[in-house]
């Protein structure tokens, strides 16, 4: 009995090549897989089901606050995949052997296979430094994805993995726990007959070679599970999700260059590759022209004999396309030269090389495969609540104020954010801070309704988990404040207890970067309002919501420390915006210092609008600072083409105190009074959008106060006469309060 | 030739020629013609190898470093563009000195420069004597490289008038210089070797304006400031303190003040906190070297003016200074900086820089 240790890097082509190699040389009874060992029940659903890759098995852990999912992709690439359906083929024991899915030690990090490299970054940074490469990706390119024997390749592994972590070096944080259970389980494997592979990630290998000779021999037990919500599934995967330049931590980049380097000889499969990055330029209407082609290969030709490579690696095609087709300067570095997704600002040419090398590949899983759990958990909810769509479209009514049909309203709204078809919302209030009460939907079943939940379940296992990651998912691609905004109000449909921290973070991201005050006024209006309303969907506060409102003020106070140029309308707005923040936000004393002193600043600045600095004057007034005398020197002082503008800026924050101080009104009117008529009608137009700040009804009491000062009261009649349609229009509204307000109950007294 | 210690800035292959020699002694790899070592030697020199004790003297990708020298062995010229203070012509110097043993064939681009600085001019008391003859030729840069086969470094191209750019057109592509008052004898052949390093600053008049032809001829690389903190804090750090001891200050600037500077400086420069806060960015270009200045002038200020070493008062003159240059909006900018992002960090010399604020001019 020999045991093999193999230490790889998911998904590397090399890795694999190895792993069919040692394989076919050892010919082992038993292989054993870094994986999941609550799957081994079913690993037959890997093994045995022809599925088209890319595929991936999708664990989750419900219960509680601790709901969790996390996926174990696979493509053609993967060595454990090889070792999978080799041992199949071969009538051997496969068995995955690391700890099961639902373990605490896999919850620290988001994908089970994340990446060690990053945790020994100091020896990585040794070796790139060594090898004159940028960043590991390349490293191992350098090192690995070329052709050579599988027996050269495999000690070239073995010296590689050793450096990353020499022996006797312990696992950083859990993974002490994962590697003890997997020793123990090759120590198991040692005792059957025939001899052992153990297929692992490299970075586990030292730990394993030594731990295996002196575990126990049995099969371990798994450790209890701390909720019964528990599953794996095989879920259908995509090259996207695989490729690191989307986000996945473990992946290699590029997963369809790799996909090539295995399906071709690795000097056909780069040519391929690169010829598909030519033509997918051209069909974006990039320019290459044949001596740009001939460039590329010349290009190409010199790196790889500068880096000693036989055949292109994957650096070597796209330093040779960056070099001969970028003809200017790059505002980022190619996304190349890093981990992540690339950064904004990067070249067209290069995103869609990188795209190109992705590929485009999406899995299938086989028909057999048992569903994953968001299928029935859907069917389930749909059930219990009397939601099943029919053939037939069927109408629903809800009461949003009855707590079952807000339950009922909830479901729909999450099948509606994850776009399933077949559940459509004919009413209901538009703005979940809304008063409407009822909502109404429409629901019928149809043919797509099937595979849109199997794809929705990439989202999550559960409805409630899928809807939230969906919206989380689409905020991240949102790169503005509205958008992101607008997402939050449709997420706050399927409950803000559900919209977690994750998605009110990605508000406040965008929040920082907002420079447009309109913007953060229309944001701060409803934040503002969902911080303080109720309604059926917004039962209460939300700390988090405390949070991006805090982030709006710091934002509000650089804003408004740095607005100039002329007056604007969303000047405003962003002022009501500021005032009502420090009336109702949550504001620290800090920040309402910096806030009042900023204030304090542009009231007498001259580059600041000059709405803004009558609104700052106002907001001043608002919170607390008697305003009133420094306000009627103002309108004497302010130049009288902008005293319009100034008011306006002034009575949007505080038209209910200081919009009646007499002195204000006085100060106005001596102003006006002594105008020409030109001058007059240039300054009419903003004086009257400034008193336009002021209903019908007060702007009369004014007119009628101003009418009585200068002895002339008997005309203050004809002020009220208005518009007959306006009047019918202004009774009709009061018919409709007062039809609300005795749905309500509110009409107190003559009750 | 002086020796490189009376010079007050010995060019690369002077100052480096210790380590140029050890890379001559074991260089086993093939050389592309003309060249007077391989390329991965280059790279050695460029990046610097530990086990032959050649320091690293350009921080950046290594790949870019390769794509350089190869399109300097093709037959297509190399542009170099990028922020100023990225290194760029540090790059090029160092290249050109890797390459063809010199690094002083140089044309500085600028309004004023003319085709004769770059290719040829003559000496007109030999040409009135003799007319135009080989002897009363007074070869420029492009010339001599051409005669040599090495690397002509042409800086700042972009600063040039068009046509004085578009006047290499015909050297890069045909490789051949035409003379014409020398008739039937006044065709210089480029030897093997020959090739041009041009250097272009984004903020200047861009490469926009570059005509297509000549853009068709070179090869783009852009240089990025130094990505990793660490690095480039590595990097101030003995920078200023090489400057200061140069300028006769004892004292280096605290460690810390200068985590302060290279902190700040990194944020501005990508509008970004570390803990990811996006904010406002300033006009001027904050590069490494000017971190540089700044923590030198802090350093010269505090030891002359005040007989101490370098505080976040000194500091934040010099950083204001570097900070906000010609747009007074920048002076905002780095008052939001302080107001929303230094006065929430504590630490000794975040809290002694959001002391030093009051030092800020104020807003015209």
């Amino acid at each position: 009995m020999t045991v093999h240790v193999l230490g790889v890097r998911h998904h590397s082509p090399a890795c694999a090549r190895v792993a069919a190699w040692l394989l076919d040389e050892v010919q082992p009874s038993t292989v054993l897989i870094e994986g999941p060992s609550d799957f081994n029940e079913r690993i037959d659903e890997l093994c045995r089901l022809d599925h088209e890759l890319p595929v991936a098995l999708f664990h989750f852990r419900g219960g509680g606050g601790s709901r969790r999912a996390s996926y174990t992709p696979f493509c053609d690439t993967s060595p454990e995949w090889v070792a999978l359906r080799w041992a199949a083929k071969a009538g051997a024991c496969v068995r995955f052997m690391d700890l099961p899915s639902h373990s605490d030690a896999f919850f620290v990090s988001e994908n089970r296979t994340a990446d060690r490299v990053d945790r020994y970054a100091e020896a990585m940074r040794a070796l790139c430094e060594r090898l004159s490469v940028d960043g590991s990706d390349a490293a191992w390119d350098h090192l690995f994805e070329q052709p050579d024997t599988p027996a050269n390749v495999r000690e070239r592994l073995d010296r590689y993995f050793h450096e990353i972590r020499p022996p006797g070096h312990p696992a950083p944080g859990r993974d002490t726990e994962r590697e003890a259970f997997m020793a123990q389980c090759i120590a198991w494997a040692s005792e059957r007959p025939g001899d052992v592979v153990a297929v692992c990630g490299g970075f586990h290998k030292s730990a394993l070679e030594e731990g295996w000779p002196t575990a126990p021999t049995t099969w371990p037990e798994p450790p209890p599970r701390s909720t019964d919500n528990v599953g794996t599934y095989v879920v259908p995967w995509s090259f996207e999700r695989l490729d690191s330049f989307t986000g996945y931590a473990a992946g290699m980049p590029s997963p369809g260059w790799y996909q090539a380097l295995w399906e071709q000889e690795p000097a056909a499969g780069a040519e391929a590759m690169l010829a598909a990055c030519i033509e997918a330029l051209r069909a974006r209407k990039q320019p290459v022209s044949p001596a740009d082609h001939i460039a590329v290969h010349v290009q190409l030709r010199g790196l790889m004999a500068l880096r000693g490579h036989t055949s292109p690696t994957r650096i070597d095609v796209l330093d040779a396309l960056c070099s001969a087709l970028v003809k200017g300067a790059l505002d980022v570095p190619p996304p190349w030269t890093r981990r992540g997704p690339p950064l904004a600002g990067t070249d067209p040419h290069l995103a869609v090389i990188v795209q190109t090398l992705r590929g485009r590949r999406v899995g299938r899983i086989h028909p057999g495969t048992p569903r994953p759990p968001l299928v029935q958990d859907v069917h389930t909810q749909l059930e219990a609540h009397d939601l099943v769509p029919t053939a037939a479209p069927r109408t629903v009514q809800l009461d949003l104020d009855d707590a079952a049909d807000l339950q009922r309203s909830r479901i729909l709204h999450r099948l509606r954010v994850l776009s399933i078809p077949g559940f459509r919302r004919a009413e209901g209030p538009e703005d979940p801070t809304s008063t409407t009460r009822s909502e109404q939907w429409a629901l019928r079943t149809g043919p797509r309704l099937e595979p849109a939940l199997l794809e929705a379940s990439q989202w999550g296992p559960i409805l409630e988990d899928a809807a939230r990651a969906r919206i989380a998912e689409a905020m991240e691609e949102a790169d503005r404040l509205d958008e992101r905004v607008s997402l939050l109000v449709d997420g706050l449909f399927i409950g803000i207890d559900e919209l977690a921290e994750e998605i009110l973070g990605i508000v406040q991201q965008a929040v920082a970067s907002e420079r447009d005050p309109g913007t953060v006024a229309r944001a701060v209006r409803l934040l503002l309002a969902v911080w303080r309303h109720r309604s059926a969907f917004v039962p209460a506060a939300h700390p988090v919501v405390g949070d991006v409102l805090q982030a709006l003020m710091s934002r509000t106070i650089q804003i408004a420390s740095e607005l100039r140029g002329g007056a604007h309308r969303d000047h405003l707005g962003f002022g009501i915006a500021a005032r009502d923040l420090l009336r109702h936000g949550p504001v620290d004393g800090h920040d309402r210092g910096l806030a009042l002193a900023t204030l304090r600043r542009r009231v007498s600045d001259p580059v600041a609008p000059i709405d803004l600095r009558g609104a700052a004057l106002g907001i001043l007034h608002d919170a607390g600072d008697d305003q009133s005398e420094r306000a009627s020197l103002a309108v004497r002082g302010v130049a009288l083409e902008h005293l319009g503008d100034w008011l306006a800026g002034l009575f949007a924050v505080t038209r209910e105190t200081l919009g009646r101080s007499t002195g204000l009104l006085d100060a106005v009117h001596e102003r006006i009074a002594d105008l020409g008529v030109e001058p007059f009608l240039e300054a009419l137009p903003a004086l009257r959008l400034a008193f336009a700040w002021f209903p019908p009804a007060e702007r009369e009491a004014l007119g009628a106060a101003l009418l009585q000062r200068l002895g002339r009261g008997d005309e203050a009649l004809q002020l009220a006469a208005t518009d007959v349609a306006e009047e019918a229009a202004g009774l009709a509204l009061e018919q409709r309060v007062e039809a609300l307000l005795a749905q309500h109950r509110l009409l107190g007294g003559e009750a | 030739m002086s020796e490189p210690d009376e010079l007050q800035r010995p060019p690369a292959e002077l100052r480096f020629a210790d380590e140029l020699a050890r890379l001559d002694a074991d260089d086993p790899h093939p050389k592309p013609k003309g060249w007077v070592r391989s390329p991965r030697a280059v790279r050695a020199f460029v990046l610097g190898d530990r086990t032959r004790e050649i320091t690293p003297k350009f921080v950046g990708h290594a790949s870019l470093v390769d794509r350089a020298m190869v399109a300097l062995a093709t037959h297509r010229g190399l542009m170099l563009v990028g922020e100023p203070g990225t290194a760029k012509s540090w790059l090029s110097e160092l290249l050109s000195a890797g390459i063809s043993g010199t690094s002083t064939l140089v044309v500085q681009g600028g309004a004023a420069t003319t085709e004769d600085q770059i290719k040829y001019g003559w000496n007109y008391a030999l040409l009135m004597s003799e007319g135009p003859t080989p002897t009363s030729l007074v070869p420029a840069p492009l010339y001599t490289a051409m005669e040599q086969g090495r690397i002509v470094r042409f800086e700042e191209i972009t600063r040039c008038p068009l046509e004085v750019q578009d006047s290499v057109l015909s050297m890069l592509s045909d490789r051949v210089m035409a003379v014409p008052e020398l008739g039937d004898d006044g065709l210089v052949y480029a030897r093997p070797g020959f090739n041009l390093i041009a250097t272009a600053n984004t903020r200047d008049r861009g490469v926009n304006e570059m005509s297509a032809a000549l853009k068709r001829r070179l090869n783009f690389e852009t240089v990025f400031p130094i990505a990793d903190r660490e690095v480039e804090l590595a990097l101030v750090r003995r920078s200023s303190s090489e400057a200061l001891t140069e300028a006769g200050v004892p004292e280096p600037v605290p460690d810390d003040l200068l985590e302060v500077l290279v902190t700040t400086f990194r944020e501005l420069r990508a509008g970004q906190t570390e803990d990811g806060h996006v904010m406002n960015r300033p006009t001027t270009v904050l590069s490494t070297a000017e971190a540089v200045s700044v923590a030198t002038a802090a350093g010269i200020q505090g030891w002359f003016l005040h007989g101490r070493t370098a505080t976040a008062r000194d500091l934040m003159g010099s950083m204001t200074g570097a900070v906000v240059k010609d747009d007074l909006d920048d002076l905002k900018v780095l008052r939001g900086y302080l107001e929303q992002q230094v006065s929430h960090r504590s630490g000794g010399a975040w809290s002694e820089l959001w002391e030093a604020r009051t030092e800020l001019p104020l807003d015209p």
